[in-house]
């Protein structure tokens, strides 16, 4: 049984496999000549097809959080539009507006009158400055003291490499003035405090983002509405969480303001148009962390070590169809190959789709990708009919020695 | 198995009234839910349900997403759409499992590139699908030209709705129609304007109500104005004019003075109509006040008769 599994040829080829993908992965060339290519797909993941094509189209309305458009109103229209939703006995409200500097005084004044009153508020504000050597971010900014004194800030930053595609969120930062909460966490610390801290728990630096609805999965009112006191809104806003930010993507004026690429967006490599407003992605945080719906990544040294044995796997079966079948063993890998790549892209969505397992397996298919050709390599340097060679295992002349 | 019958039963009533049940996700403008085609109107908002026999109204420019079947639907124009429309419409959500769309997208991708190939071949096909450019941000525009006279709000006075005239339109259909979109009033007339006494009618105070002229060939129409809308305002002017004439700056100002006041804070109000009355009657008790006439051009120009008030300006100061 063993001497089937532990097979010299697989190991050495398994071993130059691995060598050859490290050596790709330490040497750097900048292919500008690929850079159509490379910056098209640079902003893709496995997992976004399957946030994209593999979601199911059905609409569902989330009924523990309202999305409510502040448009372009200023902030006197702001604060009575906050009366209002406080009036209606929301459990949380998010606000996500930097309320950044002073205005008008009699209108900051009724507005900060208003935050005071309904403390139930959270509202926007930015982290600035990192500072490397502290490790601290300066205090949180984005938000006058005249109203972050009376209210929880959140803040609204989202870490996004060059292809601005929002995958992740912060949870918690530090800052001079001790530790900053997101602007999703703080509003599920005002609505349901366990989830908040269940999330903390986990202490990670980063959380990937469970994204399950867009716009349509949210009632959505526009201030108008709100405004309206021929409008119950206690029959819809009682004891939910209400969010409000820009989502207007009517206006002719400015339709992209505070939209985002997200994982959900339909062209999933090579995007041109953000698909989402911020408003929503924090909505959809708050939705994964009231369903305690964490996506569990794999461990790096895990998928290396399953990406070794899977290549190891396929040299010995390639062995095998070679003994069996020595004048189809080519088409055959070959077929094996294509087919093994769908079946791998199946798994990947499977676990990430029905068990939220992020399972980053790129080597494992680089190594699908190249241990035939390695093979054939290998082979035709053991021709060379050196003595040190010779003492190399083989496999194409292989009866012939026997 | 009484028990199992009765959830049966549940599951059942409950599913079937979930289909029937139609969920506004987000609204704008004035959208009208009609119950039954004789029931009033009533507006939606998001989180508001109708029942599947209904019928809904957009309001111009007004646009409502609903949610049906878990499915989601946009209406935005201004027809009125039986609700039972979504369910004809509906795919019964998209029922493909995991397994099922995984193999869609596997399909699509070659569909996708066969696409590509028969673009290359025969181009011409597809030449049609886009174009690289923007329509510009002018309005739309319509044959009948009307003005801003009629926008804002109307009083009780009589109303001299005017429009262009051409020989080509003999006869015009002048409609009224009310804010759940029902017609209040239409008349056949001839020439480029038709006069309203609204006291005469039945109309809501507070209400907005659209005007629109259509130049007709029997019955098909030829060319139209611009749907107008307007709200009808009884006691709008009156209170307005009452509290001016409580002031001191009135009372101590020249006649021409007030009437220039009285069409100042009528405009500013949105009575545009009562302002050009009283800048007309102004006009005319001083044809020879050259600052007036001014006045009165810039108004009639901010109200899109650039022609009026064209000729209003070339017109010698004293010679009406």
């Amino acid at each position: 049984m063993w001497k089937k599994i532990l097979r010299p040829y697989a190991s050495v080829v398994s071993l130059v496999v691995f060598v050859i993908i490290g050596v790709l992965s330490v040497i750097r060339i900048n292919f500008h000549f690929l850079d159509p290519f490379s910056n098209g797909i640079k902003d893709y993941d496995v997992t976004d097809i399957v946030f994209s094509r593999f979601r199911s189209r059905q609409s569902v309305i989330d009924d523990r959080i309202v999305i409510v458009n502040v448009g372009q109103e200023g902030r006197v229209t702001l604060a009575a539009m906050l009366e209002r939703i406080a009036a209606a006995d929301p459990k949380a409200i998010g606000v996500d507006v930097f309320f950044s500097d002073h205005k008008a005084t009699s209108t900051d004044s009724v507005l900060q009158a208003v935050l005071r009153r309904s403390g139930k508020v959270v509202t926007s504000s930015k982290l600035i400055n990192y500072r490397e050597d502290r490790q601290e971010f300066d205090p949180e900014a984005g938000v006058d003291t005249f109203f972050s004194n009376y209210v929880r800030t959140g803040y609204a930053n989202f870490p996004s490499a060059n292809s601005k595609t929002i995958r992740f969120f912060s949870p918690q930062e530090n800052t001079i003035k001790g530790p900053a909460y997101s602007f999703a966490v703080q509003v599920v610390r005002q609505y349901e405090p366990a989830a908040a801290e269940q999330l903390l728990e986990r202490r990670k630096k980063l959380e990937r983002i469970y994204y399950t609805s867009n716009e349509n999965n949210f009632l959505q009112f526009e201030p108008a509405q709100i405004l309206d006191t021929q409008i119950d809104l206690r029959l819809l806003l009682k004891d939910k969480i209400v969010l409000l930010g820009y989502n207007d993507p009517y206006n002719e004026e400015c339709p992209m303001l505070d939209k985002h690429y997200t994982p959900l967006n339909q062209q999933y490599s090579g995007r041109t148009e953000p698909d989402m407003y911020g408003v929503v992605i924090h909505a959809n945080i708050i939705q994964m962390m009231l369903d305690r719906k964490y996506i569990f990544t794999m461990p790096g040294w895990l998928s290396i070590l399953l990406a070794l044995v899977y290549c190891y796997v396929n040299i010995l079966l390639l062995e095998e169809i070679h003994e069996r079948y020595p004048r189809l063993y080519y088409p055959i890998i070959r077929v094996l190959q294509v087919l093994e790549f769908t079946f791998l892209f199946f798994l990947l969505s499977v676990l990430f789709y029905y068990f939220r397992i992020k399972w980053d397996f790129s080597i494992g298919m680089l190594a699908l990708a190249l241990y035939f050709d390695v093979v054939l390599s290998y082979e035709s340097i053991l021709n060379n009919q050196r003595p040190w060679i010779e003492k190399l295992p083989k496999l194409f002349d292989k009866e012939e020695e026997e | 198995m009484k028990t199992f019958s009765l959830f049966l039963f549940l599951l059942a009533t409950s599913l079937l009234i979930g289909q029937n049940e139609v969920v506004v996700v987000h609204a704008i403008g004035n959208v009208t839910y009609f119950a039954t085609p004789q029931s009033a109107g009533q507006m939606v908002y998001p989180g508001f349900r109708m029942a599947l026999p209904g019928s809904l109204r957009c309001e111009t420019g007004a646009r409502v997403k609903l949610l049906y079947n878990q499915e989601t639907f946009l209406i935005e124009d201004t027809k009125m759409h039986p609700l039972s429309e979504l369910a004809q419409l509906s795919k019964g959500g998209s029922n493909l499992g995991f397994t099922g769309r995984f193999w869609s997208f596997l399909t699509g991708s070659m569909s996708q590139s066969k696409d590509e190939k028969a673009l290359e071949e025969n181009h011409e096909h597809f030449m049609e699908e886009v174009y690289a450019g923007i329509k510009g941000f002018s309005h739309k525009t319509y044959p009948v030209k009307t003005s801003q006279l009629y926008t804002g709000s109307l009083g009780t006075e009589p109303i001299t709705f005017r429009w262009s005239d051409e020989s080509a339109w003999p006869v015009l259909r002048f409609s009224l129609i009310n804010d759940a979109g029902s017609e209040v009033l239409f008349a056949l007339v001839q020439k480029g304007a038709f006069t309203l006494d609204p006291k005469q009618l039945a109309m809501a105070p507070g209400k907005a109500y659209q005007w629109q002229v259509t130049a007709v060939n029997g019955d098909a129409p030829v060319a139209q104005s611009a749907p107008i809308v307007f709200t009808y305002d009884p006691v709008g002017h009156e209170k307005l004019m009452a509290d001016l004439s409580a002031m001191a700056e009135y009372q101590a100002a020249e006649p021409v003075e007030q009437q220039l006041m009285q069409a100042y804070t009528l405009e500013k109000a949105g009575f545009n109509y009562g302002a050009a009355q009283c800048y007309d009657q102004a006009s005319a008790n001083n044809p020879d006040n050259v600052l007036l006439r001014d006045v009165h051009a810039a108004f009639l120009s901010r109200m899109d008769l650039l022609d009026a008030a064209k000729k209003m300006l070339q017109q010698p100061a004293g010679k009406e």
